[in-house]
């Protein structure tokens, strides 16, 4: 792999990290919150 | 207005909604909610007996007051009168007091203070806007939960 190639791999990986830091959180996306909501109603 | 809040509140992923009769409505039902949509219609400008009734007994019966076992939950209002102005606001407004003195979290959605209908001869019956003001009520008061929730698991 010449030095060029390299270089945007590393950037590749570096632009989806930060992505993924800033953005990401792929639990919650996974995973919604369980919740129970009650409606009483007279 | 009620299936209009069950409604939006299943609209947010993970929720589950139990929908029931004030008079029905047990401790273990409210102790083991993350969130209470109470709906009443006005009587004499206010909250009726019935529901009334039903906020007394989460002292009287359920012994929930005393340690606050309704604590961080959250709370909403919705409420159907007669008239366009005959006490639909107090009626949600009292609704939120007794979630407030329960340390309850209460949130509006829809309205100002929750959602309302106006279904006497002025406005006879439910109409879609009213109907679509319930669902953003239940979907508010469930995201709200859930964030509750989540942040009080971390």
């Amino acid at each position: 792999m010449n030095r060029r190639k390299l270089l945007k791999g590393a950037g590749v990986l570096s632009t989806a990290a930060m992505v993924l830091a800033l953005y990401g959180n792929l639990g919650d996306a996974a995973d919604p919150t369980p919740v129970t909501v009650l409606v009483p109603l007279g | 207005m009620a299936q209009g809040v069950a409604e939006g509140a299943k609209a947010v992923s993970g929720t589950s909604v139990v929908l029931n009769r004030v008079g029905e409505v047990t401790g273990n039902d409210l102790s083991s909610s993350d969130a209470v949509i109470v709906g009443s219609p006005v009587y004499f400008g206010n909250m009726s007996g019935e529901v009334k009734t039903f906020f007394d007994n989460w002292t009287l019966k359920f012994d929930l007051f005393r340690d606050r076992k309704m604590r961080n939950k959250v709370g909403g209002a919705f409420a159907t009168g007669a008239g366009v102005s005959s006490g639909k606001e107090v009626t949600m407004l009292t609704i939120l007091g007794a979630m407030l003195i329960n340390q309850m979290i209460v949130v509006s959605g829809g309205g100002g203070f929750g959602a309302s209908a106006t279904t006497g001869p002025d406005s006879p019956g439910i109409d879609e806007k009213e109907v679509a003001e319930s669902r953003e009520l239940g979907k508010r008061v469930a995201e709200v939960a859930a964030l509750v929730k989540r942040g009080s698991t971390k």
